[in-house]
């Protein structure tokens, strides 16, 4: 049978979680908070109070974080859909992660310099990204510690 | 990429008023709508507005300092005192109100100053004075960066700071090459917030008298100007006149290759590094060297946005198709 297991190998959900801490802090790294909070003090860490690598590196997560997103719609849309359902908890981290895209998707767009958007559309997008953000982690910590962190369950049980 | 050929090119006589208003009423009323041919950029939109500050026509009397502090004189802070205190104790309060009359460098209540060079070049002594704001880049890391929204670039190029919302991080200062942006605490949304974590008021800049120009008349700084050294208009027919007027002068443009392509050109018969050397630079008194492109790694990195979700959708496709037609040759 097709099984998540099977399509889906360990190593993929590594890289998930790996692309997501990393988006988390280059995120949090987009804010002027660690050089104030003393965290760019840390030896190693001055880095994090680098505006630019923070930039780079939250494009490069995006890039990996985006890949697995799509193969796993694919996948989902493809194959597992026919044996598997989406979890409540799974659908409420998608919703999330689609408005992060989207909100991303339009963020990218007005960085480049071809795209000008109006004040209120740019506080819009950024707002929104934000709150997508916060959104999926307090939904990620939320499903974990009530344990329903599986995204898909099998239909028929067997 | 936004290279020009110096060369011999016709001098658009009186063209920056006359264009510059076409440009700027259209860009006002509809930030969308194509204008003449001749000033639609390549994309098919308006396209930006750039100025041509002539510095060898600068006499340094300070005219258009003053008329930016009237004209903009109801965008500065008005911040409330005592400051919240702020924490932790690093953090600290940058008030102007004290000197808010200062006018040798740049402020939140002075968004242009004169910058003066003295020295000798080629043998001959020189002394030539400098306007200094905002270049409004083209690829502006300030808007780009800026994390909430606040720092934006319009489609007629104006790169300004959102004061309703700006919080006064001040990152849009750190990443700008000349850190033009300047801070007053105790003034913006951060109050409202959470005044002592987050925030230290609202960052201050020129923005090209934004209001002025989309009701189409000319900043403030050019309008006044006894030595008409000043030109605005679209960015390939400043771009042109710096050069020719560069040409003539057998001088230097500052600003059509600096960080990507500023939408402010210099023009000087003394070269800009030898200017620089002379400059007493510092916090608010912007330098006038070389700059890279600083938006250049991210902007490449754009096209690995759009790679990685069609990789991962082929990639799907593939292993799908893989999984069904196993599943239906009946072996796991
Ligand atoms: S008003 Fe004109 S001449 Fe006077 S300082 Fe300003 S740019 Fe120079
Ligand atoms: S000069 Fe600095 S403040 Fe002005 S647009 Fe460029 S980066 Fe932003
Ligand atoms: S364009 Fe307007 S805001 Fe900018 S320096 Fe000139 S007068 Fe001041």
């Amino acid at each position: 049978m097709n099984s998540p297991k099977s399509l889906i190998p360990a190593w993929q959900t590594r890289l998930f979680a790996v692309s997501v801490f990393v988006l988390a802090i280059s995120g949090l790294g987009q804010m002027p908070l660690f050089k104030r909070y003393y965290i760019a003090d840390i030896p190693g860490l001055a880095w994090t109070a680098d505006f630019f690598v923070q930039h780079v590196l939250h494009y490069v997560a995006a890039a990996v974080f985006l890949a697995l997103v799509a193969y796993w719609a694919v996948i989902h849309l493809r194959v597992l859909s026919r044996t598997c359902r989406i979890t409540l908890w799974g659908r409420l981290r998608v919703a999330a992660v689609a408005a992060l895209i989207g909100s991303g998707f339009f963020r990218v767009l007005k960085n480049l310099p071809e795209w000008s958007f109006s004040p209120e559309a740019v506080m819009l997008i950024g707002w929104s990204h934000l709150a997508a953000a916060l959104l999926f982690g307090v939904l990620a910590l939320l499903a974990r510690v009530s344990g329903n962190s599986a995204y898909v369950t099998p239909r028929f049980p067997e | 990429m936004h290279d020009v050929k110096d060369g011999a090119v016709a001098r658009p006589s009186t063209l920056s008023r006359r264009t510059f208003l076409k440009t700027a009423g259209v860009v006002g009323a509809a930030a969308v709508l194509p204008m003449n041919a001749g000033s639609v950029g390549a994309a098919g939109r308006p396209e930006e507005l750039a100025t041509v500050l002539d510095i060898s026509q600068c006499i340094g009397c300070g005219a258009c300092v003053e008329a930016c502090r009237e004209i903009n004189g109801h965008k500065h802070p008005k911040p409330e005192k005592p400051f919240p205190e702020m924490f932790p104790k690093r953090v600290q309060a940058e008030d102007w109100t004290e000197r808010r009359f200062t006018d040798d460098r740049l402020t939140p209540f002075n968004w242009l100053y004169i910058q003066t060079a003295a020295g000798e070049w080629n043998g001959k002594p020189f002394e030539l004075h400098i306007p200094r704001r905002c270049l409004h880049c083209q690829n502006p890391p300030c808007a780009n960066l800026c994390p909430w929204g606040a720092a934006l670039r319009q489609a007629d190029g104006i790169v300004r700071i959102n004061e309703k919302i700006c919080l006064g991080g001040g990152k849009c200062r750190d990443v700008c090459p000349w850190e033009i942006p300047q801070r007053q605490t105790g003034v913006g949304l951060y109050l409202d917030l959470m005044p002592r974590i987050a925030g230290n008021g609202v960052m201050y800049k020129c923005d090209r008298c934004y209001q002025r120009v989309a009701q189409g008349h000319e900043p403030a700084c050019i309008e006044v100007c006894p030595m008409h050294i000043q030109h605005i208009g679209p960015r390939s027919e400043m771009l042109e006149l710096a050069r020719k007027l560069a040409a003539d002068m057998d001088g230097y443009v500052y600003g059509a290759e600096e960080n990507g392509g500023a939408n402010t050109f210099y023009v000087s018969p003394v070269p800009f590094d030898v200017l620089n050397a002379t400059l007493q630079t510092g916090p608010g008194r912007p330098h006038l060297k070389p700059v890279q492109d600083v938006m250049a790694k991210a902007e490449n990195l754009t096209w690995a946005l759009v790679a990685a979700p069609l990789a991962g959708i082929a990639a799907g496709l593939l292993t799908g198709a893989r999984a069904m037609a196993q599943k239906e040759s009946g072996h796991e």
